[in-house]
């Protein structure tokens, strides 16, 4: 995909979800979480989050006093998915604000996850199969143990293995990751399961078995691509999903020239099902402001791919390694 | 039962086994599908997230949607988040609360009819 029709259509895009703020935005008014937190993720990877506090303070004020959020800022039930979204949009935006308030927050979460996670490492959440659920409080806490405070890290470690334990265990033996209730045909549940598996591995200091996971993972991804480059019978999130886990884990493998057709493919696809202004959720049906979200976020991860370190694209996950945090076997393709 | 409040949404070429079909009755978006020539109908939209119906999956599920397990149901899949419906009732068996309407549908003289 030409990078600079990319750069064009992140301003375009961009500018229709700053038209549609009060839809989206804490500030305006009640909201639905996750559409939130989607939208603070783009607002981070566009390197908005310095002028953008007032959103990450309203998402401070509807955090409840278990430290969890509701799946909409009206509920008053806490829900983990979103909860592990709002806590990860947190502890990255406060790397630039360096917000005491929001650092609060996020103690608040972490408590939230160390409290509720399960005996055997899941955490589980009614919306979502337990895979899944676990997967973002893992992802929650990768990005705790790269930037949190060392008072963090100590406080999440092992609650952290255990989540990324229960990941790798749930593994099938053909790479995918199946749930039988909410996502029997794997698709989703095995883009989220693989990205959050490798980057936990960036920052494993004694190493799960990671990257023959990951490696798996990403063939399983490959091979499960239809041949128009969407994934799950043109299912625009999904597509999304198995993109940008893609874009991520064929870098950190250096695998990128094996996995660039898939990948060119699918960005072709994703551009081409986008609406006038945003994406919606199958080809034809209306722009779903989450989707467009997504939308943004893979094409500036692309962006970050098509870069000559490879490590930019592992920034678009949050995660900022250091010397001492490469992943461990796999020099080949993260160099620094 | 069919009566003559029901309306015509289409044909019944438009809609073979094993295919599903959106419409709209009054405004609303209806999904429909034919399984092995019975047809049935429920609301579209995932009260979820409001994924379509339309592109899910028809699956034989058990009551706890687990495999093996108790007597089977037909159920579709919503392509979101993988929630599931009761194709004759509209019942989620995903969440005990929710659920989409469910509407009479049948295939006469080459139409499709859908009840209220």
């Amino acid at each position: 995909m030409d990078l600079e029709k990319a750069a064009q259509l992140i301003e375009s895009e961009y500018q229709f979800l700053s038209q549609v703020h009060p839809q989206w935005s804490l500030t305006a008014g009640p909201q639905d979480m996750e559409l939130v937190a989607h939208a603070l993720r783009v607002i981070l990877h566009l390197g908005k989050a310095g002028e953008s506090l007032p959103e990450y303070q309203a998402l401070v004020k509807a955090q409840h006093s278990d430290g969890g959020w509701g799946r909409e800022s009206a509920e008053q039930e806490s829900a983990a998915w979103v909860s592990a979204f709002c806590g990860l949009m947190l502890i990255r935006a406060n790397a630039i604000l360096k917000n005491p308030e929001i650092e609060q927050s996020i103690w608040k979460s972490l408590d939230y996850f160390l409290k509720f996670q399960k005996a055997d490492g899941r955490w589980v959440d009614s919306e979502w199969g337990d895979l899944d659920t676990t997967s973002h409080p893992v992802s929650f806490f990768n990005v705790v143990m790269a930037l949190g405070t060392q008072k963090m890290k100590d406080a999440v470690r092992s609650s952290w293995r255990k989540g990324l334990r229960f990941i790798l265990q749930g593994q099938s033996e053909d790479g995918g990751w199946y749930d039988p209730v909410f996502q029997p045909s794997g698709v989703e549940t095995t883009a989220h399961l693989v990205q959050d598996s490798v980057i936990a591995s960036l920052v494993l200091p004694d190493g799960l078995p990671v990257r023959p996971a990951c490696e798996k993972g990403m063939l399983w991804i490959l091979r499960h691509q239809d041949p128009d480059g969407s994934w799950d019978e043109k299912n625009v999130d999904h597509t999304m999903d198995c993109t940008r886990s893609t874009l991520l884990i064929c870098r950190m493998l250096g695998a990128q020239e094996k996995a660039r057709p898939a990948v060119e493919k699918a960005m072709e696809w994703i551009v081409a099902n986008k609406n006038d202004s945003g994406w919606p959720d199958f080809p034809g049906m209306e722009t779903n402001l989450e989707r467009t979200c997504d939308g943004l976020d893979v094409l500036l991860k692309y962006q970050a791919w098509r870069q000559a370190d490879p490590l930019d694209v592992v920034r678009r996950w949050g995660y900022t390694p250091g010397e001492p945090t490469l992943l461990r076997g796999v020099e080949a393709g993260v160099e620094r | 039962m069919m009566d003559e409040q029901c309306r015509v949404v289409g044909n019944c070429a438009d809609l073979p086994p094993g295919q599903s079909l959106l419409v709209t009755v009054d405004g609303k978006e209806v999904a429909l599908f034919n399984v092995e020539g019975r047809l049935y109908a429920i609301g579209n939209r995932c009260p979820h997230r409001s994924g379509p119906l339309v592109r899910g999956r028809v699956e034989m599920v058990s009551e706890t949607h687990s495999p093996n397990e108790g007597p089977e149901i037909l159920a579709v899949r919503c392509p979101i988040h993988g929630w599931l419906f009761e194709l004759a009732t509209g019942r989620c068996l995903t969440r005990p609360n929710a659920s989409t309407p469910a509407f009479p549908a049948t295939c006469r003289g080459g139409e499709i009819l859908v009840g209220p």
